[in-house]
């Protein structure tokens, strides 16, 4: 069963992306499943390589929570990457979903990680709203999907 | 799982290339990176060892208009660790999968992998409660250009036995051939699924 995300709730979790980075001076936060599928980007620096970055870190992230196991830990609920110029928070956002934020080394990663952990609380409450109204999203009428004719890719 | 934004008018679909080791799926990734069309396709990734071995996975997104009106469709595609050691991170790129195609290398001596492969993908699966039954599947009999290969009709008696026969598709990956044919049919069949489920 597919996951839908209204234009109500892409909207909601959206503004709330806004929020943290302007609070928080990150240079963009992406919401993806631990798939690697991106829900909801916020910020211009990962255009172009938004779904790269959200599948190898939902990697990262899965092999992480391996190595925490080992240590008989259930998860490790954050990561932190620290680059020279650029560095990645990554928070769970209940059991399916990650936030990642980038930031610059104009940015304190203090703050990134506070403002990060506040939005991931409303991220979480939000995803719930989002998870409870699926039944409803796929009983819309209004809805359907018509499949194109051809082949999908042709090659060069 | 698919995943719909309406906001966006976007629709995300996963499709896992799944084998032995040294059947060929990073090959298919890399021919289809060539074949398809810029304007189509990110960059494609490999996760390997020094021996260009696949450690973890290998990443290539596509996207197109062309498969369902009035949305863009995002294809990621992923390949799985052929080496039997690597069967946990296996475990962890089927997760959340919408369509799977497993590569077979037609090879004779490559039978008894083929089929512990096949095996270990149906019991991967089951660990998240997913059966290869339920789930958009088609089978691509890789390496036809080589010359000590088993009939497909031998592969079918191996791999493809059931009552429902699943799609199948000739290809030699490394020359490039059946490997569109291979791609557009597991998006079709991916398409198809979404759309009768929803």
């Amino acid at each position: 069963m597919a996951f839908v995300l209204s234009e109500k709730h892409y909207n909601l979790l959206k503004s709330d992306l806004d929020d943290f980075l302007d609070n928080s001076e990150a240079n963009a936060v992406l919401l993806c499943d631990r798939g690697g599928n991106i829900i909801v980007h916020s910020g211009d620096s990962v255009e172009g390589e938004a779904d790269l970055i959200s599948a190898l870190v939902a990697g990262a992230f899965a092999a992480t929570q391996q190595l925490a196991n080992v240590l008989g830990e259930k998860e490790f609920t954050a990561i932190f990457h620290q680059g020279v110029k650029k560095s990645i928070f990554i928070s769970s956002v209940g059991e399916e979903v990650l936030l990642l934020a980038l930031f610059s080394d104009n940015t304190n990663a203090g703050l990134v990680k506070m403002y990060a952990l506040t939005v991931c609380r409303k991220m979480l409450m939000l995803v719930r709203d989002v998870m409870a109204d699926q039944e409803v999203e796929h009983a819309d009428p209004t809805r359907s999907f018509v499949i194109g004719k051809g082949p999908i890719f042709r090659s060069d | 799982m698919a995943l719909v934004n309406y906001a966006k008018k976007e629709i995300q679909f996963k499709i896992v290339y799944y084998g032995p080791g040294l059947c060929g799926k990073t090959t298919n990734l890399q021919m289809i990176h060539d074949r398809v069309p810029g304007r189509a396709k990110g960059s494609l990734t490999s996760l390997a060892t020094s021996q260009d071995r696949t450690l973890f996975f290998d990443f290539l997104p596509l996207h197109t208009i062309d498969a369902i009106e009035g949305f863009v469709v995002k294809f990621q595609m992923y390949t799985v660790p052929g080496q039997v050691k690597y069967n946990s991170t296996r475990r962890l790129v089927l997760r959340n999968c919408d369509g799977i195609v497993f590569c077979a290398d037609s090879q004779w001596s490559k039978m008894e992998e083929n089929v512990e492969s096949w095996e270990n993908l149906r019991s991967n699966l089951a660990l998240q409660n997913d059966r290869l039954e339920d789930m958009p599947h088609i089978l691509q009999y890789n390496k036809r250009d080589l010359p000590s290969t088993a009939p497909p009709e031998y592969l079918d008696f191996v791999l493809n036995n059931g009552e429902v026969k699943i799609p199948r598709f000739l290809s030699s990956a490394v020359n490039g051939v059946g490997v569109v044919e291979t791609l557009n049919a597991v998006a079709k069949l991916v398409i198809r699924d979404f759309i009768d489920k929803h």
